[in-house]
């Protein structure tokens, strides 16, 4: 005989009846559930008692008039709020979940970022700084192959903290240092699947694409056309203070004016790159075997790997700045300032990328990640 | 079949047990003398502004809440002002989430005031003076311990577990409590369950006056 949950028996002692009939008539006849009813009756009589406080009287007119003269002259001013930075290139919404995620996995689960990750995991970021044109010339690379899902990135909204961990595998995100005001605000969590895809250089492909543009040819080493690079992305996880019904409209109208206080933390298992036979070298002279290369995308995907295990994060020249921070003891990479507007820091530590960002100052964030547990 | 929104305050006759007890909730909302409807502005006109009308409905309840919480009527109402700025200047009166983000940004607000644990001790001792003509002084200090011993509790326990215990005893229902929170309401009594019993633990920890 399975009994009654002790959720439905405090509803019951709540209220016998918002509970089921089934679960009413199990009640009846149980003397089980009956002693259980009388233990959890004892708890919620002290917890009442121990909360128990005088009755007050508010004048709420009075207390309107209080708010009145201390709101602005001019009606409803809402601080505006600008987006921290957008990625020229890749359309990303650089709040909500997009700055926890994005950071952490779309540059790297994205048809681009997966012609170009690594035959390795990372273990530290490394932002490089790029220009429109430098994007530009990075382009071509995406027909090298053929991008293939296996298991594509989906978001999924989940109840708590926990139901987030448990998603994702990953520790519970418990922040300990939140900026003044940011618990106040509606939480949300999301987590993400492991994601799968896999690319695969095709030397006939990359020569049509640079015939219709005009373009010399590339010359793949031997053994790496028809080989495969498989990019394992997340899982990851996470946590949301702020309005996401307003982050949402605010991503569809592009009009981040009225978002309000947004923090946003993620993290995810660094993705890891498996090849099918090409060698982290073999592909960084495949890609830098590319013509037309900017100084700056030759860096970029010089920096693949390297004797740190870096994972490059591209950064706009004119839209954000980037920093070297030291989080956890490890190095990472920060991006905003301190006027408020919008800050971000990533780094790698075990195995696992964070990110943490929100509408606050860089120190703010800063303290926000290192009171990460 | 299951009944949303039920067990507010006052609402259905109680499950009795053994004790004869039953647990529906005592009348815990703040009294508001110059508006019971929420609909009214200069004192018995109707007002237009959402943002008034929402104030009017709903400030008393979330004075209530930070009371529950800081047992202290002038701060209470602080918190309620500064809840109530906060969502002025960000958000819209008439959206769907006003309410349950009111009640919970009253809760998270009033709970991070707790975190100011001397400050708190000494203004709790200030209020014991203040009272000190009371009928029996001993009494209004052990009054004191108490409140002061459950706010060391709410302040060790988990937020959401301190959050769910403030609404309930607030007078919110089972749907309201949900709503602030971001939770279905199948889920409110194994949490609240959960945090009647972690009150109790951190009670019993704390049992010693500090």
């Amino acid at each position: 005989m399975r009994h009654l949950s002790e959720g439905t028996l405090r509803r019951l002692y709540d209220d016998p009846h918002a509970i089921e009939e089934r679960d009413r008539r199990h009640f009846a006849g149980c003397e089980v559930c009956r002693e259980r009813l009388d233990a959890i009756a004892g708890d919620a009589r002290e917890a009442r008692q121990a909360l128990l406080v005088d009755g007050v009287t508010v004048d709420s007119h009075a207390a309107y008039e209080r708010l009145r003269r201390a709101l602005p002259e001019s009606g409803r001013e809402r601080r505006p709020v600008r987006a921290p930075f957008r990625l020229a290139g890749w359309r990303v919404p650089a709040l909500g979940v997009a700055l926890a995620l994005v950071l952490v996995g779309a540059l790297t689960l994205s048809p681009f970022g997966a012609s170009l990750d690594q035959l390795f995991q990372p273990k530290q970021i490394q932002p490089v700084t790029l220009s429109s044109q430098d994007v530009d010339s990075l382009q071509p690379l995406a027909s090298y192959g053929t991008v293939a899902w296996q298991s594509r990135p989906a978001v999924q909204s989940q109840s708590s903290a926990a139901a987030a961990a448990s998603a994702s595998g990953l520790a519970e995100i418990q922040p300990t240092n939140l900026p003044t005001g940011a618990s106040a605000l509606p939480e949300s969590w999301d987590s993400m699947n492991q994601s799968v895809s896999s690319f695969t250089f095709d030397q006939a492909k990359a020569a049509a694409q640079a015939a219709r543009d005009g373009r010399q040819a590339p010359t793949f080493p031997a053994g790496v056309d028809g080989s495969t690079l498989v990019l394992k992305g997340g899982p990851g996880e996470a946590a949301i203070y702020g309005d996401t019904g307003q982050l949402k409209s605010a991503e569809q109208s592009g009009d981040t004016s009225n978002i309000g206080s947004v923090l946003a933390i993620g993290e995810a298992r660094a993705p890891t790159v498996y090849s099918t036979g090409v060698s982290l070298d073999e592909l960084k002279q495949v890609l830098l075997s590319q013509p037309g290369l900017t100084a700056n995308a030759r860096n970029l995907i010089q920096s693949l790997g390297g004797s740190a295990g870096s994972l490059p994060i591209p950064i706009p020249l004119a839209q954000a700045s980037a920093t070297s921070v030291t989080v956890h003891g490890v190095q990472g990479t920060a991006f905003g300032d301190n006027t408020g507007l919008g800050a971000a820091v990533v780094w790698i530590q075990n195995g696992v990328v964070y990110a943490v960002g929100g509408t606050y100052s860089l120190n703010q964030v800063l303290a926000v990640a290192n009171g990460l547990p | 079949m299951m009944v949303p929104g039920a067990a507010a305050p006052g609402a259905p006759a109680p499950h009795v047990t053994k004790d004869g007890s039953g647990g529906a909730l005592p009348a815990v909302k703040a009294k508001v003398v110059s508006s019971q409807s929420g609909i009214r502005g200069e004192r018995g006109t109707v007002t237009a502004d959402p943002f008034e009308r929402l104030f009017l409905a709903e400030y008393g309840r979330v004075v209530a809440i930070a009371h529950r919480v800081l047992a202290e009527r002038s701060e209470a109402e602080d918190v309620a002002q500064e809840v109530f700025l906060d969502f002025h200047r960000r958000h819209d009166p008439e959206a769907d989430y006003a309410a349950p983000w009111l009640h919970r940004a009253a809760t998270h607000t009033a709970l991070n005031r707790i975190r100011s644990h001397r400050r708190r001790q000494r203004r709790e001792l200030a209020s014991a003076d203040l009272q000190s003509d009371a009928p029996d002084p001993q009494q209004v200090v052990e009054v004191m311990e108490e409140r002061q011993r459950v706010r060391q509790a709410l302040r060790r326990m988990p937020r959401k577990a301190a959050s769910v215990l403030t609404l309930r005893y607030s007078g919110l229902s089972y749907v309201e409590v949900g709503a602030a929170l971001g939770v279905s309401t199948g889920q409110i009594g194994t949490l609240l369950r959960r945090a009647e019993q972690a009150l109790r633990k951190e009670m019993n920890h704390n049992a010693t006056p500090q």
